[in-house]
């Protein structure tokens, strides 16, 4: 199952960009990022492919194109 | 005068028994007397406010009057208004002035709304949620469109404009006791409003009555090309049909997941609503939500909202000291969610979205909690109290909220009541998308049975 990126990978990531963040702030936000993914952990298990291949019109929010929604 | 909802200013602006003038004058007085406790307000354009009411008394005594014509309104500070400081509640941008309105400013000036001054906003929509309740200044007013909330109930103002990501404008109506619009995703305009999140930002209007709401509404929805999430959608004229009525149409009340955690005081008076609503006509049915049950919606939110406001804040990395704590947490966090995951949470709205669909070929709307609890206390960090326990409110009061941002609906919270301890109670409305005009009327029929909408929380200054 895919995970998140730990603490490493990220303090890397910022460093990439020049910045700095106290490891406790990135402990912290890895932990809630824990917390969180538990109960996330339900929806990886969710079968996409039987979705409809069409946004409905009624149902027309641009965040969603038919492009989108049309994958397997 | 500041009593007054937006259509009976209108109305006694017609009648002359009222002028913009004084409107504007007795806000004006309102706020000064009431804003040392209340705090609502971070900029006021007082002296341009009176130059703009004696426009529209002459608009009006030429019987020329636009649809908001001398309208009092207040914005939160993540929307631009032109001239005055729009912060976004942060450090990071203190003292920033924009050159040009937000779209709902523009179109609030050319509809002849009065833009009174800024509203206090949490960090950029998503800190600290710390501002005193009018109903109880020991309690939150939540966020992160507060100052909104603040100033409606305190009656500052009869109509401001909030940002809706996770429940930012349902939740401190909720708390405050008055009315909330988060309209379909798409309908309303964000350009020049401070993202959190592309996907979940809605912009709507607060007021005291669906009325109210209503005639904003007609005056801020619209295709704006500006605003990629956009969508040109007719739009309805959302105050015509208001008061017809209910009689016939179906009210939908999900099986799970909004009433799995909340206090009983809340959802007793969501079902003394309920009763309300079949008294006036509409039949009720159960309805089920099959494919997203069992599953956690605000962990779903949370895996599109984290990256996204993450990623638009990596512009501002550099000055991550200067957020507030609460907030440059949260910047971080969303580091930690995998592209893959991302993607999947985008493909799964679709799930959420496909169970509201099949609803609403069963009902016209559907009624939840407005919240998960009354105003939680000021303290560090805040907890909701529901029934004998208490949970971190964060953690908690986007159950009802998350699902609507997800799936884009149209979603209302009005007043539903007091608890013992006389804190506003709160119901949530939701339609199909586009359908905020049947929100409207049904949270219109709820308050034709009702008072509540109409009562104001003890004068702030007195305390």
């Amino acid at each position: 199952m895919q995970s998140g990126e730990d603490v490493g990978s990220v303090a890397a990531g910022l460093a990439q960009l020049g910045v700095t963040v106290p490891e406790h702030a990135l402990t912290e936000a890895a932990r809630t990022y824990a917390a969180v993914e538990t109960r996330f952990a339900s929806w990886r298990q969710v079968e996409l492919s039987y979705l409809p291949p069409v946004i409905e019109p009624a149902s027309a929010v641009a965040w969603l194109s038919s492009e989108f929604a049309s994958q397997p | 005068v500041t009593r007054l909802g937006v259509a009976e200013l209108l109305d006694q602006y017609e009648k002359r028994t009222l002028s913009p003038v004084e409107a504007v004058e007795a806000c004006l007085r309102r706020i000064e007397h009431v804003e040392p406790r209340g705090k609502a307000f971070t900029a006021l354009r007082a002296e341009q406010c009176r130059e703009e009411a004696a426009q529209a008394e002459r608009n009006w005594t030429k019987r020329r009057p636009r649809p908001l014509e001398g309208v009092p309104v207040g914005l939160k500070d993540n929307i631009d208004v032109a001239g005055i400081p729009t912060t976004g509640g942060s450090r990071l941008y203190a003292g920033h002035v924009p050159v040009e309105d937000a779209a709902v400013v523009t179109r609030l000036k050319q509809a002849g709304a009065l833009v009174v001054g800024k509203l206090q906003s949490t960090e950029f929509g998503g800190g600290r949620i710390a501002y005193a309740n009018p109903w109880d200044v020991s309690r939150t007013a939540s966020g992160s469109s507060a100052g909104p909330a603040i100033a409606l109930a305190a009656r500052e103002i009869p109509l401001a404009i909030g940002t809706d990501t996770g429940g930012s404008i349902r939740a401190p109506a909720a708390f405050c006791g008055v009315s909330g619009l988060k309209p379909t995703h798409g309908l309303v305009s964000r350009y020049g409003v401070m993202p959190m999140s592309w996907t979940l930002d809605h912009v709507g209007p607060m007021a005291r009555s669906a009325p109210d709401i209503a005639l904003a509404m007609n005056v801020l929805a619209g295709h704006d090309h500006r605003d990629a999430g956009s969508v040109a959608h007719r739009v309805p004229d959302h105050v015509a049909g208001i008061a017809t009525g209910v009689r016939g149409r179906r009210l939908g009340i999900p099986r799970a997941w909004f009433w799995d955690l909340c206090d009983p005081q809340v959802e007793g008076n969501a079902r003394a609503s309920i009763q309300l609503l079949q008294e006036a006509g509409m039949s009720v049915v159960e309805v089920d939500l099959p494919r997203t049950r069992g599953h956690d919606l605000s962990a779903l939110s949370w895996f599109i909202l984290a990256p996204e406001l993450s990623s638009l804040h990596q512009v501002h990395l550099s000055r991550w000291e200067e957020y507030e704590r609460e907030f440059a947490q949260r910047v971080l966090e969303g580091r930690f969610v995998s592209a893959l995951d991302y993607i999947h949470a985008l493909r799964l709205r679709r799930l959420v979205q496909a169970d509201f669909e099949d609803a609403f070929r069963q009902v016209d709307a559907l009624l939840t909690p407005g919240a998960v609890c009354v105003a939680p206390r000021l303290t560090e960090p805040l907890e909701a109290e529901i029934g004998d326990a208490c949970h971190p409110l964060l953690e908690v009061q986007g159950r009802v909220y998350h699902p609507f941002n997800i799936a884009g609906l149209p979603a209302l919270c009005l007043p539903s009541g007091f608890d013992g301890r006389g804190l506003p109670t709160s119901v949530q409305v939701v339609a199909a998308p586009f359908q905020e005009a049947l929100c409207l009327r049904v949270a219109h029929a709820l308050q034709q049975a009702t008072s509540y909408h109409l009562m104001a929380p003890p004068d702030l200054s007195d305390r």
